[in-house]
């Protein structure tokens, strides 16, 4: 494995992310895989974000999210190997919902996009630039007697699958 | 705003356990997470430096950077508006808002917007306003104020909050962190929705391409800019740095300085308008060009606001934000209050400080704080003449340390008469004016022989 992915891995489980390594081959079963195993049966995305067909089998796709829905998936544009950050560029706000409104972001990423640091990020990204936002692990308060939950507004839980 | 009485607020909050405990538990809390993410950052000491630089560099040249992040955020799409004080600030956020018959606001925590005092300006105006940030949402719901940068919320136990969500919003009651966590989460989650603006500060302004960002741990800031079709971002003019090439060496030194994390959770990074939407970003001066016009007090619109300065000082860690009674608190915070809320109502403040020098040590952008608190004691006594019992202290001391007859005599009588104010070989108790020394500290009582006699006797016997 690439030094930087390592990397990455080791900074994503710092931050309480759960971490699947798969061919893009194997990525929509071991999504399907983890999704009936959360007994997943909707999820929300915006397909124009994401480069990978996905075959969910019985699983339902919302594109307008709809209280309720447990899982929001999003293809990442690059990852940071430094803190484990995830990169979403969007040019409109209801780019940003999948990785925020649901209570499971599921995140995907080609290993490709996997850069060292946050400098390799700015000097890939061309200008004028779009909204970027870094996501390092599910959100989270420590606001009531310093005691960490997870979950505060955004979602509880990060999953990560990096695609190689 | 009226003077603050910093010693009569440490009596009060010395008073209270709950908060003394909660503050130094935050506090440690912090400085051994940083302690920790730090040594996995071996440049850490570099990023500071480079840090530092791009912030002299601002200072140096501040309207130049002023001008062009305005017409880069222009050219974004942003609408961008300058307040010279904060009424004005105010009038402009409230234009805006009526413009698009505001009536309510969902809100990211913003020191500026405190600074300001906006929630109650907004609530006479018939707006409602709801704090968004967990710790925010609590102190505005119990109509308190903020006891720390980072956690504002951190004077208060799991049962008060748990109470007052009970008694305020009729919550299940529950002492669960979690289940009143998720309780303010779905209670907000409605109100993100409905919500006709949204408004955040920014912790950054990047010049070379007009962005601005805002970091935060809980998506409340995500929620807050995305969800409602209007965005206000309030900010102060000092929060530029001079390029986006610049941007990692800061977002590197923040969070370790602050919470200790490596970095937060969401960190957004705003360029553009987007589809549908508005985005206003109003620059408040507030007295910030006057800070950049003294030679002294300038370096500290170099502060990133991690409160870093805070955690360490020994003052805060015994008593938290509240003793210092403005919104910016910790060793910056009298700094920032001395120079925005002016002499009159700050002039205790420069004294709530050891100058131990931790918080210069700690600062990301290496601030000189305490050399800066020196120079406002100096002015606070040359506006002020400083206590009289002080300024007769110190004009005694010199009588007798310049006399040596007058030397020699005073302190055999002070020797003789201290048996009365003596006890287990400390001096516990004074009289008179000296009873403002004694009542902090113990002093040890003068030796039967003085250094002159003990020389002679020496000199004699050899
Ligand atoms: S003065 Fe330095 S340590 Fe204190 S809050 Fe500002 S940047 Fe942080």
């Amino acid at each position: 494995m690439e030094r930087k992915t390592e990397k990455f891995i080791e900074e994503l489980k710092r931050v309480d992310a759960l971490v699947f390594l798969v061919s893009r081959r194997e990525l929509s079963k071991k999504l399907k895989e983890f999704l009936d195993d959360r007994r997943v049966k909707e999820v929300y995305l915006k397909e124009e974000g994401i480069s990978f067909s996905l075959d969910l089998g019985d699983i339902k796709i919302y594109t307008e999210f709809k209280e309720g829905i447990p899982v929001g998936i999003t293809e990442e544009n690059f990852g940071v190997a430094y803190s484990g950050g995830l990169v979403e560029l969007a040019k409109n706000a209801e780019d940003k919902l999948p990785s925020l409104l649901p209570d499971i972001h599921v995140a995907l990423i080609r290993e490709e996009n996997i850069v060292d640091d946050f400098s390799d990020v700015f000097e890939r990204i061309e200008k004028p630039l779009p909204d970027i936002t870094f996501v390092v692990g599910p959100s989270k308060t420590a606001d009531i007697e310093k005691i960490l939950v997870k979950g505060a507004h955004g979602p509880r839980e990060l999953v990560v699958f990096i695609v190689r | 705003m009226e003077r603050i009485d910093f010693y009569e607020n440490a009596r009060r909050i010395l008073a209270n356990p709950v908060i003394v405990n909660a503050v130094q538990k935050a506090t440690s809390h912090a400085l051994a997470k940083r302690l920790d993410t730090i040594s996995r950052i071996p440049d850490f000491e570099s990023l500071r430096d480079k840090a530092r630089a791009a912030k002299e560099e601002i200072i140096s040249n501040f309207e130049d950077f002023l001008e062009k992040f305005k017409k880069n955020a222009t050219r974004n799409g942003f609408i961008v508006h300058e307040a010279k004080d904060a009424k004005e600030a105010k009038d402009i956020v409230y234009e805006i808002f009526s413009n698009h018959n505001v009536k309510t606001v969902v809100s990211s925590k913003s020191m500026t917007q405190e600074e300001i005092e906006i929630n109650p300006f907004l609530e006479s105006k018939g707006i409602v306003k709801y704090e968004t940030d967990l710790g925010e949402f609590i102190i505005q719901t119990a109509k308190q104020k903020p006891s720390h940068i980072t956690a504002p919320a951190i004077h208060m136990t799991r049962k008060e909050i748990a109470q007052l969500f009970h008694d305020k919003l009729g919550m299940e009651y529950t002492e669960d962190p979690e289940e009143i966590t998720y309780f303010a989460r779905q209670f907000l989650r409605e109100k993100y929705f409905k919500a006709d603006a949204g408004m955040s500060g920014a912790n950054f302004l990047i010049a070379d391409t007009g962005s601005f960002v805002v970091v935060e741990n809980e998506g409340n800031a995500r929620m807050s800019t995305t969800l409602p079709k209007l965005h206000v971002a309030v900010t102060g003019i000092e929060k530029l740095i001079p390029s986006i090439k610049d941007f990692p060496n800061f977002i590197k030194i923040l969070a370790p300085s602050s919470t200790g994390q490596h970095q937060t959770v969401y960190t957004n990074i705003f360029s553009t308008v987007g589809r549908g939407r508005e985005v206003h970003i109003v620059l408040i001066d507030n007295g910030r060009r006057k800070m950049l016009a003294d030679p002294v007090l300038r370096e500290a619109l170099m502060c990133i606001r991690c409160g870093g300065c805070s955690n360490v000082c020994p003052i805060f860690q015994l008593l938290g934000g509240h003793a210092y009674g403005s919104v910016y608190s910790g060793p910056i915070g009298i700094i920032w209050t001395y120079a925005i809320f002016g002499h009159s109502v700050a002039r205790d403040l420069p004294f709530a400080s050891t100058l131990c020098g931790a918080c210069h040590e700690i600062c990301p952008v290496r601030i000189n704080i305490p050399k800066i608190l020196l120079h406002l004691r100096h002015r606070v006594v040359e506006k002020e003449g400083g206590p009289f019992a002080e300024r007769l202290l110190v004009e005694l001391w010199e009588k007798v340390m310049t006399h040596p007859t007058v030397n020699k005599f005073g302190f055999r009588i002070a020797s003789k008469a201290q048996v009365f104010f003596e006890r287990d070989r400390k001096i516990r108790c004074l009289p008179w004016i000296l009873s403002r020394w004694t009542e902090w500290k113990d002093i040890d009582p003068i030796p039967g022989k003085s250094f002159r006699e003990l020389w002679k006797e020496r000199q004699k016997n050899s």
